[in-house]
């Protein structure tokens, strides 16, 4: 075994395009898992009393695992690594993602273990001559109640406290970030003219009209 | 004049200027049971009194002989948008309007022959073993569109042999309305009134009628719409764009999709992207902030080009002159300029 290389994590521009493919789907199953979780409390005001804000993001974070566990393991041979609640996503040779809910700085909120910081500095133990793995986080960020999503963003730490770049893919009031990830946006309003239609006379000459 | 007065054309007539048998009567100089009596086919009227109604009712007096007849709205229009508030006047005027353009498009098409890229095909719902939202995909696939928006409708529309005509239909309380002719292309008239977003939607709407129903039901409405938004926003193209759905991300989404916000936002309700509790209070606020009357971020009008081009193939491969034309279409000169070149006639004539 060796630690990762000294190259640093993958850049943005090659994250992406490994990433964007993935975005729709990524998307989908976060909020199948939001609203799943937020329908579970909503109305429940003792669940609401009880649970902290950080155990109903937990609920979040193991819904949305849950709910996109088949569809990247379909449409993108994902390889599952699970340690307790910790679930990681290896997509293809050099890209691991996690999910997690950010703190409003957009740092992850994690328990600052040993290997929680080999994650955080792209650090990890990796197999001699293997492909140097980048950790991503996809991560949101919810308001001071925890009533909304905020944001939801691909995260690439260096450290604890700082990330490499920062990716976001959805932003309250401002959804077009994450739809049209990848194509630029629709031109002006202005109608394209499509006719293709051909038309041929009949009988040639007005004589022939009666 | 050869041929025989026809009295459906006495009251087509009629009610295209929006007069009362009364109204029309003061206005020729005749009696009320004279236009009465033309209208049911109980009378003959002399020269001058013909004249005069023409006067009155500004067509030439060819237009009465006409071997037509003056027909309903068709299925579209049985429960769609019509409300009490729609008074009948407006409702016949409406329809005789409806009925001229349908004569006009049959002399327009008698004489060409339409090369088109795609067509409307038909799929009855009631055999067709799937949704409407599986027929919008089949009409989507057969004229080959790309995943994403329709940025053209009525394009579309017309490169599929459908004839689409836009006026004002003097009511907001119809948006649209389409008729299918026997040995015609289908037809769909658009109310200019309406905004564009809406009408787009109405005439993918009243596509849905000419492709899925050749007879009357109590879902056709709903089945309608069904195929209108799945054609406009397929769902496994516009999913993805709906979960969480906003007010503000729905006006984001729209000049996109090209739809009205508040379609975008019944579709994420629809497709399950947000909880009926969530729609609810969406729906709102929406009304609360007077968008469902009137929506801000307008997108433009699709212009129909068809019609304006046969008119134009006329001038072009037939050497008709404009006055040629009216009187094919029983309509004085100017009028005919009005309807089929422009309000200034700016169609492009090789005379």
């Amino acid at each position: 075994m060796s630690k990762n290389d000294s190259l640093g994590p993958m850049p943005i521009e090659q994250a992406k395009v490994l990433l964007e493919p993935m975005v729709p789907t990524l998307l989908d199953c976060f909020w199948q898992g939001w609203e799943w979780a937020s329908g579970w409390v909503d109305g429940n005001e003792l669940a609401r009393t009880i649970l902290h804000s950080s155990t109903f993001s937990g609920i979040v974070s193991d819904a949305f695992g849950h709910f996109s566990r088949q569809p990247l393991t379909d449409e993108f041979h994902a390889r599952w690594r699970e340690s307790g609640r910790f679930r990681r996503a290896t997509i293809g040779q050099s890209l691991s993602l996690r999910f997690k809910k950010l703190t409003p700085d957009l740092l992850s909120m994690n328990v600052k273990t040993e290997s929680q910081r080999a994650i955080y500095e792209q650090d990890e133990a990796v197999l001699p001559n293997a492909i140097p793995i980048t950790q991503i986080t996809l991560d949101y960020t919810l308001n001071s109640i925890a009533s909304n999503v905020t944001g939801i963003y691909f995260t690439c730490p260096v450290n604890f406290d700082q990330n490499a770049w920062i990716w976001p893919i959805y932003q309250q009031g401002n959804q077009q970030l994450s739809l049209f990830a990848g194509e630029p946006l629709p031109p002006g309003d202005v109608v394209e003219d499509v006719l293709d239609v051909t038309i041929k006379m009949k009988k040639r000459g007005k004589a022939e009209q009666g | 004049m050869t041929g025989e007065l026809n009295p459906e054309m006495f009251r087509l007539a009629r009610d295209s200027r929006g007069l009362t048998q009364g109204e029309l009567a003061e206005s020729a100089g005749v009696a009320q049971g004279t236009i009465s009596k033309l209208e049911l086919g109980l009378k003959d009227v002399a020269a001058d009194a013909l004249d005069r109604i023409a006067n009155a009712l500004q067509y030439p007096t060819s237009f009465f002989f006409q071997d037509e007849h003056y027909r309903g709205f068709g299925i579209s229009v049985i429960f769609y948008r019509k409300r009490a508030s729609t008074l009948q006047k407006h409702v016949r005027r409406l329809q005789a309007q409806i009925n001229i353009l349908r004569i006009h498009a049959k002399i327009f098409l008698r004489d060409v022959t339409l090369e088109t890229p795609g067509d409307i095909q038909q799929f009855d719902i009631t055999e067709f073993p799937g949704t409407p939202a599986d027929i919008a995909a089949m009409v989507r696939a057969s004229w080959k569109l790309p995943a994403g928006p329709i940025r053209n409708l009525t394009g579309m529309i017309e490169n599929a042999g459908g004839l689409v005509f836009r006026f004002p239909f003097g009511t907001n309380d119809i948006d649209a309305i389409s008729q299918w002719p026997d040995d015609m292309s289908p037809l769909f008239f658009v109310n200019t009134q309406a905004p564009a977003d809406r009408a787009r939607f109405s005439l993918a709407h009243e596509l849905g009628h000419m492709v899925m129903h050749q007879t009357v039901s109590e879902t056709m409405e709903s089945e309608a719409n069904q195929f209108a938004a799945a054609l406009l926003m397929p769902e496994g193209d516009v999913r993805h764009q709906l979960h969480g759905m906003t007010i503000e991300g729905a006006f984001k989404l729209k000049p996109y999709w090209r739809v009205s916000a508040a379609s975008i936002i019944k579709r994420s309700r629809d497709l399950d992207c947000i909880k009926p509790n969530r729609y609810e209070d969406i729906y709102r606020r929406f009304t609360q902030l007077g968008y469902r009357q009137s929506e801000p971020f307008e997108i433009a009008a699709e212009e129909p080009l068809l019609i304006k081009k046969l008119v134009e193939s006329h001038f072009e491969q037939g050497s008709f002159t404009v006055d040629e034309l009216a009187r094919m279409t029983h309509l004085h000169t100017d009028e005919f300029r009005m309807r089929h070149m422009g309000h200034n006639g700016s169609l492009r004539i090789a005379l």
